[in-house]
């Protein structure tokens, strides 16, 4: 079997600044997918109460990846559980503070949404939902953290301030 | 529903695009004076990767830049935190991470990218610097 060069923190290899000792990365991505359904459910559902709740239970979601970190919360419990079991082990790691980071940019939006919702704001559910998919989408299908990049350009931002 | 096609449609989009500008190197005037001369520890050439610790790209970027790095004598690879270098994040206009730049033996920045990083496109800027620098008059 070839050296995978990104798996073997023994040869040195891993970056200094981000530890590779950390969760599988298959779980975050395994997660993003499942945000993606339950946001298309929400925008199939239109501007409707039973959106506003299924775009809540997302929101708990992401709640449960910013206090307990990405691994254990509630859909990184099941992919521990039930999904990674199924799939080939990997001793691919990945760093668990990106994928937290993002969790709670996800929380930011889907949360705006909830709470415009109940004020009751117009078109707030369901273009929170689209902004949110729009990221879970790149996640899931690319593996590109659009809440990641956010990130830098935020940090630029409150440093001129 | 409209909305949810508009959704995919965009995030598709966007997808595309970053796969294919991710990692691709675009050459720099090198006659800029470069503030990052201090770090280029390389004596013929040295990569800067700027990470930042909501990246999950750079871990990848680093392991596949060492690799590049390791298999050319004189290139060292250099990793700075971008949140501890704000002023150069500014000056170089870093807006992503990783953000790598290609220094030359006297600090110049040579070539720049961003993003998930390729081993073909790093070796083929690093190849094309050295290749320049044979050629060019000291």
């Amino acid at each position: 079997m070839p050296p995978h060069e990104a798996s073997d923190p023994a040869a040195g290899w891993s970056s200094p600044l981000l530890s590779t000792a950390g969760i599988d990365p298959r779980g975050p991505r395994f997660s993003a997918g499942v945000t993606t359904v339950a946001l298309t459910i929400t925008l199939l559902l239109g501007d409707t109460t039973p959106a506003l709740l299924v775009l809540a239970l997302v929101a708990a979601t992401f709640v449960s990846g910013v206090v307990r970190g990405p691994a254990r919360s509630v859909t990184g419990t099941v992919y521990r559980r039930w999904v990674a079991p199924l799939l080939p082990s990997t001793l691919d790691r990945e760093d668990p503070r990106p994928p937290r980071f993002a969790q709670a940019v996800g929380l930011t939006i889907t949360a705006a949404g909830v709470v415009l919702g109940l004020i009751g704001v117009p078109g707030a559910v369901p273009i929170a939902a689209a902004v949110a998919l729009v990221a879970s989408f790149l996640n899931a299908a690319f593996g590109f953290c659009l809440g990641c990049e956010l990130y830098l350009l935020g940090r630029r931002a409150l440093d001129r301030g | 529903m409209r909305l949810l096609v508009l959704s995919l449609l965009i995030a598709t989009a966007i997808g595309l695009l970053v796969r294919v500008r991710d990692g691709r190197f675009r050459s720099v005037s090198a006659s800029v004076a470069s503030p990052l001369a201090s770090h280029a520890t390389g004596p013929r050439a040295t990569f800067v990767q700027f990470s930042s610790r909501t990246c999950s790209t750079c871990p990848g970027s680093y392991s596949v830049l060492r690799g590049v790095a390791a298999q050319v004598d004189g290139v060292d690879l250099v990793e700075l935190a971008a949140e501890d270098h704000m002023d150069l994040v500014r000056v170089l206009d870093v807006r992503r991470s990783p953000t790598v730049f290609l220094l030359d033996a006297h600090g110049a920045v040579h070539a720049r990218t961003s993003g998930a990083m390729h081993a073909a496109h790093a070796r083929s800027a690093l190849t094309e610097l050295i290749e320049r620098n044979a050629h060019a008059p000291s």
